[in-house]
């Protein structure tokens, strides 16, 4: 049996902002965009009670939430926290397979004769991340995969939960069958009218009736009700394929707004190639729409690339094919078709060759940077945080800019 | 349609037809050979759209008509019939029953109708060259086109005529090498540059056999966008690559100071050997060069490492040089026999490889960093 561990970050950007900036700290805080247009990118446990949530329209969420404190969004810092918490990740278990910026699945299996029971490691990562990170994750731990994320999610916030293999069908039991991963409004409508509300709903049924009534995909859903998920972790040495992506918590109209993401996920992507020594022929982005429809497009480079900056224009001339007005609730960048790099020499030396190797030496400057500095000392004027594109009536902007200010002085 | 022929000839003409044929093709009627009986002889049609190819067998008719038969499944009949004579006979649906002594096959076809009209393609310049000196270019730089579709324009070899109508260059490369043969010809050449599909020339090289004949002749024509080439009776027309071949002479240096003179199979065997132990997509070796010695290595993280030295003529600087295996072993594979010549500037400048003993071929690689 596996023992997997999920970590989850908390209000993940919002959690960064309230770290950087003490003032911050116990209040409700959006992090969002431009405060009649934009829409909300994360938001604090102090704002939820409103009844804000990620992705919803600016206008609106400062409407539920008045005094709310609004700041804008750097994503710079949270990918140098996501890089921090990994690299906490990586002293537990190589078996890492990172679902988004905040968000990871460990196989720890093989480390527990050194560290001991699987409850005590989400423990110490737990600990690491907020002494060295200073900011709050939650865990869940089981055998599989799906339950293990299941357990993340109910012991939210700053928590976490141990499913153990033989409690498996009892926790899953009175949760909704919406909480199963692949079920979407959907399914759920045709579930609710099967008269299926709960997993246990399901795991009552047998895998024939549900497959007589839902089809192939009955069955898996009956073998998730039983905890069954044959899914192993897959860290990147291993994979086909390395990708970064994350799920809004609402959904964003396909657009410019989406960039900042698309963006950051293909430097995330990037800086995965370059670790391992990979390069990619295939760049692909994929755009879960706001009715659950999966949308992937695909691109087959002129010559292998660990640049994040190309992948990131590949990404976004993908995005121009995607279909403008409709809604995402996650997008994702993803390198295909990845092999080692080898270092062959190109025997036309041309403009995109001379350029790529000038890139190359570009990247292999700023890992190091980063590595030595953080991430965040060094980053592209979009992922920086819109500090100087407008300097308008907005109060709490302008509090948290001086605020940064102040300790950058210090 | 109803013919009778011999076997063997049938079987012979299905050979040189059915490759044009593509199996993968999302148009049934593109895997179908179209057989078109009348007068005295059948006629043998296949395309794939890009390439197609027409031959004449010399058969009996005893009924006029046409259709269209898997070309795969109809060679494989063929050709596992005993010596003698065969009749076909389409008999009811676009079936076609195949006789011979002892044995009955009936194979589903296509109607005629559904096959792709041919494109006639004028024969504005033609040209006639000896086929054993164009099999042997073939062979000679294919191995250097590119499989990528990403770069359409290195996909085919490219012809280019020599200086004055000479004779006629082949030059092909991938990106990462290049290979590059020529030869003076009796006749004039004179074409416009063209770069020749890469499934094109193999098809050729099927058509004119292993070693030609001395005295066979390979007709060449030439359009704005297509070639046809004429083998005996058999004419096969293909579909030229648009776009601009790269400015390859740039590439080949001129003169590279440092020569090394190696026998071709010791070089070839060090290789082979080493390059066993070499990373897997990669198929990176090191030449370590200096004093009358070459050493090869390879090192592999997951599975351990190897050198081997053989003895050369080189009295230069010490050189080490990272080059994919494989590029290397494909070029000594075309060098017959005797000497190899590689020169080297340094470490990331391109290594001229050729015979010693002849101008038969020159190949260039682009070394690896290592």
């Amino acid at each position: 049996m596996r023992a997997i561990i999920h970590v989850d970050m908390d209000a993940f950007y919002a959690s960064v902002e309230q770290r950087d900036a003490p003032e911050l700290a116990g209040k409700p805080v959006i992090v969002g965009g431009h405060p009649k247009r934009g829409v909300v990118l994360a938001a604090s446990y102090e704002v939820r009670p409103f009844g804000v949530r990620s992705a919803m329209p600016m206008a609106h969420a400062v409407r539920l939430a008045p005094r709310a404190i609004v700041v804008p969004p750097r994503f710079s810092a949270y990918l140098e926290a996501s890089e921090r918490v990994f690299a906490i990740f990586e002293r537990y278990t190589p078996e890492i397979e990172p679902l988004s910026l905040d968000e990871a699945f460990l196989d720890v299996t093989g480390s527990l004769k050194l560290f001991g029971p699987a409850q005590a490691i989400a423990a110490r990562i737990r600990r690491e991340i907020a002494e060295e990170v200073q900011l709050p994750a939650s865990a869940g731990i089981a055998s599989v995969k799906f339950v293990a994320k299941m357990a993340s999610d109910i012991a939210k916030p700053n928590g976490q939960r141990e499913v153990r293999a033989e409690d498996t069908i009892a926790f899953l039991s009175p949760l909704p069958v919406s909480r199963l991963w692949g079920v979407g409004p959907k399914t759920e409508e045709r579930m609710r009218t099967l008269g299926l509300k709960t997993i246990g709903d399901v795991a009552a049924r047998g895998a024939k009736w549900l497959d007589e009534y839902l089809g192939s995909g009955g069955v898996h859903l009956w073998e998730l009700s039983q905890g069954i998920d044959a899914r192993a972790v897959e860290s990147d040495r291993a994979a086909k394929s390395i990708g970064a992506e994350d799920t809004f918590e609402h959904d964003i109209a396909i657009g410019e707004a989406l960039h900042p993401y698309i963006h950051q996920q293909a430097l995330r992507v990037g800086v995965r190639l370059r670790k391992h020594g990979l390069k990619t022929r295939v760049v692909q982005l994929k755009l879960k729409l706001a009715d659950f429809q999966l949308l992937t497009r695909r691109k087959t480079l002129d010559a292998p690339t660990d640049d994040g900056q190309a992948l990131y224009q590949e990404a976004l001339a993908l995005l121009e094919r995607a279909p403008s007005g409709k809604r995402v609730r996650l997008t994702g960048v993803s390198a295909q078709d990845i092999g080692e790099t080898g270092g062959q020499v190109e025997l036309f030396a041309t403009a995109k060759t001379l350029q790529s190797e000038r890139r190359g030496k570009l990247n292999k400057a700023l890992d190091k940077i980063a590595e030595k500095f953080g991430s965040d000392a060094i980053a592209t004027a979009d992922l920086l945080g819109a500090r100087v594109e407008d300097n308008e009536d907005d109060e709490a902007r302008r509090q948290v800019g001086a605020a940064r200010f102040d300790r950058a002085k210090e | 349609m109803k013919f009778i022929t011999s076997a063997n000839t049938l079987a012979d003409h299905l050979y040189r037809v059915q490759g044009v044929a593509s199996a993968k093709s999302t148009m049934p009627a593109l895997s179908h050979v179209l057989l078109r009986a009348d007068g005295q002889q059948l006629k043998l049609s296949a395309t794939d759209l890009d390439l197609a190819i027409e031959d004449f067998v010399p058969v009996k008719v005893e009924q006029a008509g046409s259709v269209a038969l898997p070309a795969k499944s109809l060679f494989e009949v063929v050709k596992t019939l005993p010596p003698g004579d065969v009749s076909l006979t389409l008999v009811d649906n676009q079936r076609v029953e195949i006789k011979a002594p002892k044995a009955t096959f009936k194979l589903v076809g296509v109607s005629a109708g559904e096959f792709p009209a041919i494109p006639q393609v004028p024969d504005t310049q033609s040209i006639e060259l000896p086929a054993r000196e164009i099999a042997r270019m073939i062979d000679g730089t294919i191995f250097c086109v590119s499989t990528d579709d990403a770069r359409y324009n290195l996909t085919g070899v490219y012809w280019e005529a020599l200086q004055g109508g000479k004779g006629l260059r082949f030059v092909a490369t991938d990106g990462h090498r290049l290979a590059l043969m020529e030869r003076a010809f009796d006749q004039h050449v004179t074409m416009k540059p063209v770069i020749v599909p890469k499934k094109a020339l193999i098809e050729l090289k099927r058509l004119l056999g292993a070693t030609p004949a001395e005295e066979q002749r390979v007709r060449c024509a030439f359009s704005d966008n297509h070639v046809v080439f004429g083998v005996g009776d058999v004419k096969l027309s293909s579909r030229l690559i648009e776009g601009q071949f790269p400015d390859y002479e740039q590439v080949i240096p001129k003169s590279a100071p440092n020569v090394v003179k190696a026998s071709r199979a010791e070089l070839s065997d060090a290789l082979k050997r080493v390059s066993i132990m070499s990373p897997d997509k990669s198929f990176g070796i090191r030449l370590h060069v200096e004093n009358d010695r070459v050493r090869v290595e390879s090192q592999n993280p997951l599975l351990g490492e190897a050198s081997q030295e053989i003895d050369v003529e080189y009295q230069g600087p010490a050189i080490t040089i990272g080059f994919n295996a494989h590029y290397l072993l494909e070029v000594l594979s075309q060098i017959s026999e005797g000497g190899v010549r590689i020169e080297l500037a340094d470490h990331i400048s391109p290594a001229l490889v050729r015979p010693i003993e002849s101008r038969d071929l020159l190949g260039v690689v682009m070394p690896m960093r290592v």
